[in-house]
């Protein structure tokens, strides 16, 4: 049934443009019953699941590679199934009126429920390859989604930047868990027991599986690229860059959290890097006045958050991490989904010059305030309780962090939230309206960066009004939860977090008590919490120094632009310089390497022949011994060896073809010669016809062409020459080191044996009866490797005869002139001298 | 000797459809002409048929290689072939069917093209039953010889010439290296066959002749694959070649050089020495270094590219420094995750299939230039713009071979990567697998680039004479090499189970090669042979 | 002998290598020519040089005699594959050299570029 829940939404991802063509925009509705179907059956198996009892299901898919499609939805899988579902379920009705007047939305809908159903099986797969394939289609369904208006040169390139950052990491992602999988000997994460810090591959392993998922989580330095995902429509904003995709990342810290968890290095990593983002990305939220950037920076504050909460473990830690995750999911989805209405009715996104909405839409200015009550950490919210929490582990944990610490990080990124919470919420709902908010229009208009108004110029200058009831029901709906999931934990909230925390903690021993705290300990009750505690103290802080902030906001943003340089070695830009980095590179580098020319490529190749030759054998420690034997000469031999070595320098010297081509000859003979006197003359036979036919065949066809001019300058000459020298060496070395290679014997005994029988060989052998050995070996022993011979040679002649017969001066067909034909981006220069399309007719001579 | 002819039937049998197609294309009768592609499409599948059912044989150090290569052959060689139709002679058979002119055989270059297509596809099965280093030197000259005509004649225009000289020359260098190296290598172990010399590694260690052997000649090989340093033709060629041909040297010179690098390294293998759990270190750095720069290389110089042709080509080189990862990683403990030999195996399929697809989007689209003219091959990025809207079909085509060559989940490349993953982190060999990670990375870049123009850009206005060919096999080829992609990727099992048993690997011991030795008569000793005066 | 037959290589090796990275094509060819005989006297050379007889068994004898010395037979057979595919590949270039010059009109390989980009 799991893979039934996933094949539900690929289907109604599959038929979503059809169900668009045949029932219009409302098709929307339709699709969406198909998470609406998923959310009722994770809902009924969610109390079995909280007891304990994990949902199983399997498929062999490729047992070689270790590849099963195993699914398992434990408590915390179910957490994420839930708000998958639930949440999907409310965005596609949202997304339905929201996307009425796109003309490409049947492809929207396929996009979103293709990410709904990766998202799903990321969460519920077992296999740790199976879980990367759905990661990497989430980056990839996100791209599409970010991408979506791909006539804005923004979203397109927001697309690529995320798809980017998240693919790298992904990569990272992959490497690490195949590390993860060597290290623990089984690709199933259930079947994984804890690894410990000492592993070689621990290290690694970590490394990778945190790049993959601090880009995918957009936790600090990989952290740019979700504000510039606003680029996409609201709906996708809501779904996947605040609940969803984004807590992919914080998810798999979650799980492996027993795995992985247990050394310091694991702690300290996410700490830092999750505190530091909350603090960071908390301050970048206060400096942005826009509806949408604001909540994507929150939104990476509250990653960090969660993260830091992972690292700081134990029974506060992680029920904290789940709680929070659960409570942010529902609010930040809630916020999103009404920045979108708002932009939607307003065709403004700048919340310095929103104001007094509430009168027009009183429904969603309700779900906002619930939902940015939750944001800032009120209570009674549910917000508030994950805050409460979070303190409390920090201030508890037994870690070689200090507290304080924590708890002060913490206290001044609340601050920062409740400042931004204020921003989204009271101004443009209850703040007075700016006197040139009725030209809103026309300031929509004019701006090209996140702007979601496309195709709504219907909406002209009519004054805001509600949306419509499918729009808002999902952010009421969310809001009213964050409430009663405070208010009365036990229905609402307890059976999810709980045992998803029990599945996060590597401490087996602490399960039971968890259980038993959700109820006493933490006392969700909201009467309860007020009781006096540290916790208590520093979140009222946090609300009143936000409401300050808030109301002095002009001064502090004035004071904040002071800092605006630092952006300028930020991590972004570091994502430009990488990017503009390797485009340089490739250009240059294609430049130097790839120009056409041939002999260039020759001096390259033989260069690093060279060099790779030489560095092996300078490993194995040199050649060995070399063979002189200068003593041993005879006359002849040195004779003609000589000219050999004359005849073929003199080819290097020679300005006239026939002359070059003649002393080529006299090389030839030499070396025929050399064969016979020792004692080879079948193939100095060979050798002598080979060559005459060679010299008289390259005389008559290089007979017209004119004399060797000397095309290169004299320092490519002595380049040449140097390379082609310590080439040249290298042979020489080579040949008299294997000449002093005594050890081997020959194999040619073998051939001696079996070439001609005698009395006592034994009967049964097979002889070949012949008495040329030479002749014998090529005919009999290796009449293979002849065959082949004679093959090639015969293809060579074929292809002589078809060259020859292509003649381009009898060409019928006009052909397409040179450069033009293959779109070469700079113009030929030495072409364009020739003159373009004359063609030497050489009719009679060639 | 007749267990060596029994294994060749595959061969024969190619060699035979050879001698038919060139007679058929000489024929004036058009029907005996257009009948030599399918004389040579029945070819290759009986050659595949009887390559896959035969006795396994070849190399006795990966004994199963054979019958998988010859399969693999047979299929991607039958999609190419489908691909190849109506590339040569094309304008001139619709200018007598005309009327305007009468068939003349000795300007006919149908029969010739066809016949050098399966002349190389013979040589390439050939690689796959070498165990002898003269062996697998005709066959790797088999497999390219008729590839530089290829080339040639590929179109009538000057730039396939120009690619043919350079192709030639290049090649023609290569040969000679990794013929100098397989010199070196009977030079330092007294045999050219691959089962004696694994024996003589096993019983005595490398020395630094049979060292500077096994280097030259993986060098030399590296021409066939368009690894560093010599890679450099595979841009050039593959622009100036038809779409079709480019698609073919994408494929079937890699696979023999890969299969002869497969048996080259088997020799001191990937037990070698006291530790017998990897490569000798000198060839081991020496594969390291070309792998990690050929990946390098062809991913960043496909960059800024603009011709599909070109990015496709240097990718090729890319993937090539990718199946070398798996040829460092070896056989491991031969499961298929820790099988680099397996990987190698696979990954040449899925890259088949996947590269067969992309080439065929350049090879399918063309320029209209009138009727009198050959079309233009629609070569340039722009003209994939907003193909997924105007031809639905092609531009699915290149978008998902694309993604798959990308490597992205679950298509069928993804598949083939992660075995080379697996098994290069089970060889230890980590830095060259996060080399390969980045690669991959940088790989999106341009891949991306066909994916958007393809599915997310909107129609070039300009593109009005761009249509799809009128060939309909050139088109059929697209499309099962696509919907093969999809399919493999559910089916891949059986796949993967193949070419884990075509991996085994079966090295000698110590011991063993000194027995193998001496029944050779082999020992070390020195046999009696006539002294030097 | 071998030495001196070593450094003939070498020599040769070094002018066919130096004369392929010319510009000309006919040089290239000639380059090429250059450095198949410097492999078949490397070939020649690594099978170890024999001042004897060549590799006939006497008639009425079974056996390569053990004196006078006979040269191994297996390089020779090895550089007769060799020569006879050297040359099948030069002659097949020398017409490609032909093919080339009247297409582009000049022996220059740089000018064969019209692919670069």
């Amino acid at each position: 049934m799991i893979i039934g829940s996933i094949a539900i939404i690929a289907l109604a991802a599959l038929l979503a443009p059809w169900l668009h063509r045949w029932l219009g925009w409302r098709a929307g509705y339709v699709l969406a019953l198909a998470p609406a179907a998923g959310f009722v059956y994770y809902a009924r198996e969610l109390m079995g699941v909280a007891e304990g009892r994990a949902l199983v299901s399997t498929l062999e898919w490729l047992p070689e590679l270790g590849v099963s499609l195993g699914f398992r939805v434990d408590g915390l899988s179910m957490l994420f199934c839930l708000l998958i579902t639930g949440i999907g379920t409310f965005v596609l009705m949202y997304a339905t009126p929201y996307m009425k007047d796109y003309a490409l939305r049947g492809r929207f809908f396929s996009y979103l429920l293709g990410f709904m159903g990766s998202m799903l099986g990321l969460v519920v797969a077992d296999n740790v390859i199976l879980l990367f394939i759905f990661w990497e289609l989430t980056s990839i369904t996100s791209y599409l989604l970010i991408g979506f208006d791909h006539d804005r040169l923004a979203a397109r390139k927001a697309a690529l930047q995320a798809l980017l950052t998240t693919g790298l990491g992904g990569l990272a992602l992959l490497a690490g868990l195949i590390l993860l999988a060597t290290a623990a000997g089984t690709y199933e994460i259930s079947r994984m027991g804890p690894i410990s810090g000492d592993h070689p591959l621990y290290v690694g392993a970590l490394v990778c599986i945190l790049a993959g998922c601090f880009t995918k989580s957009a936790q600090f330095p990989f952290h740019y690229w979700l504000p510039n995902a606003m680029e996409a429509p609201s709906p996708v904003s809501a779904f996947l860059h605040s609940s969803t995709m984004v807590k992919a990342g914080v998810f798999l810290l979650a799980k492996l959290n027993p795995i992985m968890g247990e050394t310091a290095l694991w702690d300290t990593l996410l700490v830092g890097f999750g505190g530091f983002t909350m603090l960071f990305a908390a301050y970048l939220a206060t400096r942005k006045t826009e509806l949408k950037p604001v909540l994507a920076y929150s939104t990476v504050s509250s990653l960090g958050i969660i993260t830091m909460l992972i690292g700081v473990g134990g029974t506060y830690g992680t029920l904290a991490a789940m709680g929070y995750l659960f409570a942010h999911a529902l609010f930040k989805a809630a916020l999103f989904l009404i920045a979108g209405i708002v932009v939607h009715a307003t065709h403004e996104k700048n919340t310095e010059k929103l104001g007094g909405l509430a009168r027009a839409m009183p429904f969603t200015a309700l779900a906002a305030v619930v939902a940015g009550l939750s944001l800032a950490g009120a209570p009674p919210m549910l917000g508030f309780v994950g805050k409460e929490l979070l303190l409390k582990a920090g201030l508890g944990s037994a870690n070689a962090i200090p507290a304080i610490a924590i708890a002060s990080v913490t206290g001044v990124a609340a601050a920062l939230t409740v400042m931004a919470a204020f921003v989204v919420v009271w101004k443009p709902f209850f703040g007075r309206k700016p006197e040139h908010a009725g030209h809103a229009h026309d300031d929509a208009a004019n701006n090209d960066d996140a702007s979601n108004d496309h195709g709504h110029h219907g909406h002209g200058d009519h004054a805001p009004h509600e949306a419509p009831f499918t729009m808002w029901i999902g952010p009421i709906t969310l809001g009213v939860l964050t409430i009663l999931g405070a208010l009365l934990p036990v229905y609402f909230v307890d059976a999810v977090v709980k045992s998803a925390a029990h599945d996060v903690l590597h401490n087996a021993a602490a399960i039971e008590p968890v259980a038993r705290t959700v109820y006493e300990g933490t006392s969700l009750a909201a009467f309860d919490m007020l009781y006096i505690s540290t916790p208590l103290l520093i979140s009222l802080g946090a609300l009143a120094v936000g409401l300050v902030l808030y109301v002095l906001r002009k001064p502090y943003r004035a004071t904040t632009e002071l800092l605006a340089p630092i952006d300028r070695v930020g991590p972004l830009r570091m994502y430009h310089w990488a990017l503009d980095g390797v485009v340089a590179l490739a250009k240059r580098q294609t430049r130097f390497l790839q120009n056409g020319s041939l002999p260039i490529y020759l001096r390259f190749v033989v260069t690093a022949m060279l060099v790779l030759v030489g560095v092996a054998l300078l490993r194995t420690g040199g050649l060995g011994t070399l063979r002189n034997d200068l003593d041993d000469l005879g006359i002849v031999e040195g004779i003609l060896v000589l000219m050999m070595i004359a005849a073929a320098y003199a080819t290097t010297r020679q300005r006239s073809r026939l002359a070059t081509i003649a002393i080529l000859g006299i090389v030839g003979y030499a070396v025929a010669l050399i064969f016979v006197l020792f004692g080879a003359p079948d193939v100095s036979m060979t050798q002598f016809a080979v060559e005459t036919l060679t010299v008289v065949l390259f005389v008559l066809v290089v007979y017209h062409l004119p004399r060797f001019a000397l095309f290169s300058n004299r320092a490519t000459r002595l380049m040449d020459a140097l390379i082609a020298s310590v080439a040249g060496l290298a042979v020489g070395a080579l040949v008299l080191a294997s000449s002093a290679e005594t050890s081997i014997a020959p194999i040619s005994w073998y051939f001696n044996e079996h070439a001609y029988p005698a009395e006592g060989d034994p009967a049964g052998r097979h002889y070949a009866y012949g008495r040329n050995l030479v002749n014998v070996i090529l005919v009999d022993f290796r009449s293979m490797d002849t065959l082949g011979e004679i093959t090639v040679l015969g293809i060579a002649a074929i292809g002589v005869f078809t060259l020859l017969r292509l003649r381009p001066d009898r060409e019928p067909f006009a052909e397409p002139t040179g450069a033009a034909t293959f779109g070469a981006d700079e113009p030929d220069h030495k072409r364009a001298s020739q003159g373009e399309g004359e063609r030497p007719h050489r009719e009679g001579s060639a | 000797m007749s267990e060596k002819l029994a294994i060749l039937w595959p061969e024969i049998i190619l060699f035979l459809g050879t001698c038919v197609v060139m007679i058929l294309g000489l024929s004036p009768r058009i029907e005996a002409r257009k009948a030599c592609a399918a004389v040579a499409a029945i070819a290759i599948v009986l050659a595949g048929i009887v390559g896959s059912l035969a006795p396994s044989g070849g190399s006795a150090l990966l004994p199963e290689l054979m019958n998988y290569s010859k399969g693999l052959i047979a299929i991607i060689g039958l999609l190419l072939l489908l691909l190849a139709t109506g590339t040569v002679d094309r304008a001139e058979e619709r200018a007598i069917a005309a009327g305007q002119r009468t068939f003349d055989p000795l300007r006919a270059t149908r029969g010739e093209f066809y016949a050098f297509f399966l002349f190389s596809l013979t040589g390439l099965m050939l690689c796959a039953s070498a165990d002898d280093l003269i062996w697998l030197f005709l066959a790797l000259e088999l497999t390219s010889l008729p590839t530089y005509v290829m080339v040639a004649i590929s179109t009538r225009g000057t730039r396939s010439q120009e690619a043919g000289v350079k192709y030639f020359f290049l090649g023609a260098l290569g040969a000679a290296i990794f013929l100098y190296g397989f010199a070196l290598l009977y030079g330092g172990t007294g045999t050219t066959n691959l089962t004696e010399m694994h024996a003589y590694f096993a019983a005595n260690g490398l020395n630094p002749i049979a060292t500077a052997g096994l280097v030259i000649s993986i060098v030399g090989i590296g021409f066939k694959i368009a690894a560093v340093p010599m890679h450099f033709y595979t841009a050039d060629v593959y622009q100036g070649a038809a779409a079709s041909v480019s698609a073919f040297l994408a494929f079937v010179p890699k696979t023999a050089g890969f299969l002869a690098i497969l048996a080259i390294v088997a020799a001191p293998g990937w037990a070698y020495g006291t530790s017998g759990e990897s490569l000798p270190p000198e060839l081991r750095v020496t594969l390291w270094v070309i792998a990690a720069l050929t990946m390098t290389v062809g991913n960043t110089l496909a960059l800024m590219q603009t011709s599909i042709k070109r990015i496709l080509a240097y990718s090729s080189i890319a993937h090539t420094g990718y199946m070398l990862v798996g040829v460092i990683a070896g056989p491991g403990d031969g499961s298929f995750t820790q099988n680099g030999v397996a990987a190698v195996l696979f990954y040449l399929l899925t890259y088949g299939v996947l590269n067969l697809g992309a080439f065929a989007i350049v090879a399918c689209l063309e320029h209209d230039r009138g009727d009198t003219t050959e079309p233009d091959e629609a070569d340039h990025i722009d003209d994939l713009k907003g193909l997924c809207r105007t031809k639905p079909v092609m531009g699915w085509v290149i978008v998902i071979s694309s993604l798959g060559l990308l490597g992205l989940p679950p298509l069928l490349g993804f598949f083939g990567k992660v075995p080379l993953f697996t098994s290069g982190i089970a060889a230890g060999e980590i830095a060259l697998v996060l080399v390969l990670a980045i690669n991959s990375a940088i790989a999106a870049f341009y891949y991306l680039r066909l994916v958007n123009a393809a599915l997310l850009s909107d129609p070039d206005p300009k593109g009005e004479t761009l249509r799809e060919t009128p060939l309909p096999l050139r088109r059929v080829a697209a499309v099962v090499a696509t919907g093969g992609v999809i399919v493999l990727t559910i089916a891949a099992g059986g796949l993967m189970t193949a070419a884990e048993q075509a991996g085994t690997y079966a090295p000698m011991t110590h011991d063993e090669a000194e027995r193998y030795l001496e029944a050779a008569g082999r020992a070390s000793q020195a046999a009696e042979l006539p002294e030097a005066p | 002998m071998h030495t001196l037959l070593a450094i003939a290589a070498g020599v040769m090796f070094a002018s066919g290598l130096y004369m392929m990275f010319r510009r000309s094509f006919v040089k290239l060819i000639i380059g090429l020519v250059l450095i198949g005989h410097a492999a078949n006297i490397v070939i020649f050379t690594s099978g170890g040089l024999v001042r004897g007889a060549p590799a006939l068994i006497p008639a009425g004898e079974a056996r390569l005699p053990d004196d006078p010395a006979f040269t191994d037979p297996l390089p020779p057979a090895l550089i007769l594959t060799a020569i006879v595919i050297s040359f099948a590949i030069i002659s097949y270039t020398i017409v490609l050299v032909r093919r080339a010059y009247q297409a582009i009109g000049t022996d220059d390989l740089d000018q064969m570029r019209s692919t670069d980009k």
